[in-house]
């Protein structure tokens, strides 16, 4: 009798927990880190009625580990994707970018050339350079700021890493310590597995109580029990000043570990910076150097509106500032170097950096960073020192070294920081050539004597201000022969020289070797006593002849060993961002394609399907219905018992 | 299967954000009607567009220069023309003036009309652009090419002509040399000039010098001198001013063995042969120089001078044909030099024009390409969006229906 009582209760009882059960996984059913919980019915052995078993949560080990990876995907190349997006819209702007700016003085140029005595043409052109460099000023500044938003997300990631680490480790205890039910425990774990792999990616392993162990790809524990090794950000020992790295510190150790972090969206800010921002702003820098460079020298083989030899229009490509940020110690070497790194030719600069790696006290090698090969090596023991290559010249004062020590050599740093235009004064333009030529009146041949171009304005031809050192006359001695003589002393300075009136002559270099640093053509028929005279060009206003030069300085590859042109590399620039934006956000669907899939797996076996909880609730309660009948049945035959007996 | 249900909410709604986003993106499409938004949607693609806009604005870059040189050339070629024939017109002059049957006076009137020619292709040498800069200055184009000074006239411009860029690869002209242009003219026939000796009494001139060999030709300043020989005979004898001595050849000696002169004849010494006329007088000489540069303006001038001057004796007349040969062969240069340059210009004119056609052509072509490869097919873009909306709307159906499916589930069982 009694016992039809306890089944029927124990039954109650025992539906009334399952149906707490249903109604907990149906509530939860919305939190995407909730496991759900199946009961386990077993047969009660005291009495033949039914108990709980056990509540299980769902969970299989291999498919959380595979969503937690998976995050580690999307974090990254969403990370990464996300940056890039907004990098190329500031780059790519077609109405607000270099190449705009870069177009607007081409133009501006080409119409100054139509009438160079013009000083308000002069004038716009001069802005239009200005406005030129200081647009290449912002987007490096831009790209600079973009690299000071890396470094803080960086931080504070790595905060949010540390927070995830002791949490765990928190929970790590509370499981240890909890003899009961620990599910709830095990779902928050799950969401902080899932979070700490969305910033970087850790191997975990758990423990048969349910407690975890992290450790990084190489197997350095992060957290073991409840106490996890903090990360930190340093800076970078070859870029300390822009750059910062990730370590780990045990035991009062720091070891780095930025090369071990493989994804998660720490590794993506990291890509960030290795693939947009840095070579961006070297590729800028190459650029700012080529427009500078090639201005300015072509600007020095002109003759300004005053009549002087024309000086750089921008700032030096080589100044104090410049020379000496280029090269960079290692945080750390032992050994110290005073050094400067001078442009020799803007036309072989690379985008890639160097480092001078010392492997003994004296012996060096030059690696180029972009394909790591070995450019150069050698012996330093004497100064000064002059290690050269790849269009840039590195200069050694003074050093003592030490095997191991490394200098990062960067020869485009800085430049698109600092360009900008040094001539205030629009008559500054040097647009015509400082050298005419004319033949002397009472010729009798009908020879024809030109310019044809500038190569040099520092020969001793330019000495003296507003003269040619000595103007030169072209005597003729005989049709075909002639001699060259200083029209002030009237010395003979070479000759005879041979002319061929079929072909004409370049008149410089002579064959004797003088090169005054101009070039002057001859053609025609010439006849003996015929004089030519080469002199200043006391008459520069109207003269374009260098402002045509300067112009094709923007149709000219100036880049790269020939092969860009200014307007070319920073297409390239864009271009390259495009590309790796594209990839990255192609990654980053394929990523988030894949999480998807791993998390429906695991949702199929972990995650709270309300029909199915609904209909295990509808049938819970025919139970419970049951067993109440079961309860009510055994009353009503005590009842009858109680009739029968107390009649 | 079982279906979990917060992850089919979230792959519903997942598709909604998918369906939606593709939507905003051909909406973009269509009210850009660009093919990329942003480079990255195809970096390739991206790349060759902005080659072709490259190409394009540098095309553009040379805009303003194209007017400027096709209004220069043809200010240049409008000039040239008209000298030319002012040029033409001063050759009807001379020839006018070689008529033995005018009196002193209708060689001034036509001696008034050169002056107002000469003043006339002045004007155009020292022509001006609509900038106010010199056409013919050369380089110089801020200073006046020709100035004259006590009847000299001077060329003050550069010797090197300007040139303008009117595509990457061409230039044109910009400004002539005017020394080259109106100067730098070999006088007379542009061997030699042939002047008689102010004290001449006879009528003797020399015409139609000839160079036949060159390498016999000795340059050199000659003297033909008319002497009385030793037979009595009117005879003449040559002298160079660095050849000392020339007929006849030494060592026979001046005047006694000097050969007899033929009226009408042809004399040739050291390569140069000269058809002699008139009659001399003993006496007479007529310098033979090799020619010097002239420029037109002091040609005219000497021109004015000497149909100014009247002719009263046979020498007058001699010296006065002798003068207006020389002259008319420099003339004759000059034309055929402007000739020569107006060609060029000519020609820079007609290459600029089509330069600038090419120019056109090419931007035209090249946002053809940069429409073919970069704007959006409407068509193919309105399906698509029309495609998209239509999937939106059915899984929202879909949604729909399975939450009431989930509700007729629960009523059942409530």
């Amino acid at each position: 009798m009694s016992s039809i009582y306890n089944i029927g209760m124990r039954s109650l009882l025992t539906f009334e927990s399952a149906i707490a059960i249903t109604a907990q996984n149906i509530e939860n059913a919305n939190v995407p880190y909730y496991a759900r919980r199946s009961i386990n019915f077993v047969e009660a052995m005291s009495n033949n009625g039914v108990k709980i078993g056990d509540v299980r949560r769902v969970v299989d080990d291999s498919l959380d580990n595979s969503v937690i990876e998976k995050m580690s995907y999307t974090g990254r190349y969403n990370e990464l994707a996300s940056r890039l997006t907004e990098l190329e819209q500031i780059l790519g702007d077609k109405d607000a970018n270099v190449n705009k700016f870069l177009h607007d003085a081409i133009t501006s140029l080409n119409e100054l050339s139509t009438n160079v005595s013009s000083l308000s043409a002069r004038s716009n052109f001069l802005s239009k350079l200005d406005a030129l460099a200081r647009k290449i000023n912002s987007t490096q500044t831009d790209l600079d700021n973009r690299r000071a938003e890396t470094n803080q997300s960086l931080t504070q990631q790595v905060d949010k890493v540390n927070q995830l680490l002791s949490h765990l480790g928190d929970i790590n205890e509370q499981i240890a310590n909890t003899s009961g039910d620990k599910g709830a425990l095990l779902d928050q774990q799950y969401d902080l597995l899932g979070q700490l792999g969305e910033l970087m990616n850790v191997s975990t392993y758990r423990n048969d109580d349910g407690t975890v162990e992290i450790s990084m790809e190489n197997g350095l524990d992060l957290l073991r029990g409840s106490d996890p090794s903090l990360l930190s950000t340093t800076p970078n020992a070859e870029q300390p000043a822009t750059n910062l790295d990730i370590v780990v510190t045990k035991n009062g150790t720091p070891m780095n570990v930025t090369n071990l972090i493989s994804s998660g969206s720490i590794k993506g800010l990291m890509d960030y910076r290795a693939t947009a921002i840095d070579p961006t702003s070297r590729g800028l820098s190459r650029l700012a150097l080529g427009l500078q460079d090639a201005i300015n020298k072509q600007n020095k083989l002109g003759i300004d509106l005053n009549g002087d030899i024309g000086q750089n229009l921008f700032s030096d490509i080589n100044s104090s500032n410049l020379i000496n940020s280029r090269v960079l110690p290692n945080l750390n070497n032992t050994g110290s170097m005073s050094s400067t790194v001078t442009i020799t030719d803007t036309s072989q600069l690379t985008n890639s950096d160097y480092e001078l790696v010392f492997d003994s006290s004296t012996h060096y090698q030059l690696v180029k960073k972009s394909d790591q090969t070995v450019i150069s090596s050698g012996d330093i023991t004497s100064y000064p020192a002059t290690i050269s290559a790849d269009g840039f010249s590195m200069n050694i004062s003074a050093g003592s070294f030490t095997a191991g020590d490394r200098y990062t050599i960067s020869p485009t740093r800085n430049a698109a920081h600092e360009i900008k235009i040094d001539a205030t004064d629009a008559s500054k333009l040097a647009l015509g050539y400082p050298v005419t030529t004319s033949p002397a009146a009472q010729n009798t041949g009908s020879g024809i004597i030109s310019v044809t171009g500038m190569t040099d304005t520092s020969t001793s031809a330019f000495s003296i201000n507003k003269q040619l050192n000595p103007p030169i006359r072209i005597e003729f001695l005989s049709d075909t022969s002639y001699q060259i003589v200083n029209a002030n002393d009237n010395s003979v300075m070479e000759g005879p020289l041979t002319y061929d009136p079929d072909t004409g002559t370049n008149v410089f270099p002579t064959a004797g070797g003088y090169d005054p640093g101009y070039r002057v053509n001859l053609t025609g028929i010439v006849k003996s006593g015929d004089t030519f005279n080469i002199s200043y060009n006391n008459d520069p206003s109207a003269d374009n002849r260098n402002a045509l030069e300067m112009n094709k300085i923007s149709n000219n590859s100036i880049l790269d060993n020939g092969k860009l042109t200014l307007a070319e590399a920073y297409n390239n620039i864009t271009g390259n961002i495009s590309s790796i934006t594209n990839s990255a956000r192609t990654n980053a669907e394929s990523a988030n394609i894949m999480l998807e899939q791993a998390e429906n797996r695991r949702a199929q076996r972990s995650g709270v399907s309300i029909s199915e909880e609904a209909v295990n609730m509808a049938q819970l309660q025919e139970a419970y219905a049951a067993s109440a009948q079961v309860i009510q049945t055994a009353k009503n035959i005590f009842d009858i018992l109680l009739s029968v007996t107390a009649r | 299967m079982r279906i979990p249900t917060y992850n089919h909410y979230l792959r519903q709604s997942q598709t909604l954000e998918n369906n939606y986003s593709k939507i905003a993106r051909y909406q973009a499409q269509i009210s850009t009607g660009k093919k990329l938004l942003i480079g990255s949607d195809d970096p390739i693609l991206a790349s060759r567009l902005n080659q072709i806009e490259t190409s394009i604005s540098r095309i553009q870059s040379y805009k303003n220069n194209e007017v400027i040189a096709s209004n220069r050339l043809s200010a240049m070629q409008s000039t040239m023309e008209t000298s030319v024939g002012v040029l033409q017109k001063i050759q009807e002059l001379i020839k006018s003036a070689q008529s033995d049957v005018l009196s002193n006076s209708d060689r001034q009137s036509i001696a008034s009309q050169l002056s107002g020619n000469l003043t006339l292709l002045l004007a155009q040498a020292n022509a001006k652009d609509s900038n106010g800069e010199y056409i013919f200055s050369g380089i110089s184009t801020s200073t006046a090419p020709y100035s004259e000074s006590g009847g000299k006239y001077t060329y003050n411009g550069a010797y090197e002509n300007s040139r303008i860029n009117i595509s990457d690869n061409m230039s044109t002209l910009y400004s002539l040399v005017g020394g080259q242009v109106f100067g730098g003219i070999k006088e007379g026939n542009g061997l030699v000039t042939m002047r008689l000796d102010s004290g001449n009494t006879g009528s003797v001139q020399a015409s139609n010098a000839k160079i036949p060999d060159q390498a016999s030709y000795v340059e050199d300043t000659y003297t033909i001198s008319f002497v009385t020989n030793s037979s009595g005979n009117l005879a003449y004898t040559v002298t160079g001013s660095t050849s000392g001595q020339v007929v006849p050849a030494p060592p026979a000696t001046i005047p006694a063995d000097a050969p007899d002169f033929t009226a009408d004849s042809t004399i040739s010494f050291n390569g140069i042969e000269l058809d002699m006329s008139g009659e001399p007088a003993v006496g007479d000489n007529i310098v033979v120089a090799p020619s010097t540069q002239a420029n037109i303006f002091d040609t005219i001038q000497n021109l004015i001078t000497l149909l100014s001057s009247d002719v009263d004796t046979d020498a007058d007349k001699a010296n006065l044909h002798q003068l207006l040969e020389e002259y008319a062969g420099t003339v004759d240069s000059t034309l055929d030099n402007v000739l020569a340059y107006q060609t060029e210009v000519g020609s820079n004119y007609a290459n600029t024009e089509s330069q600038i056609s090419i120019n056109a052509q090419s931007i035209t072509n090249l946002n053809v390409m940069l429409g073919g490869l970069g704007d959006a097919d409407l068509y193919q873009v309105t399906t698509a969006l029309t495609n998209e909306t239509a999937s939106l709307e059915l899984t929202q159906k879909s949604y729909l229906q399975v939450q009431e499916v989930m509700r007729k589930l629960l009523d059942y069982l409530g």
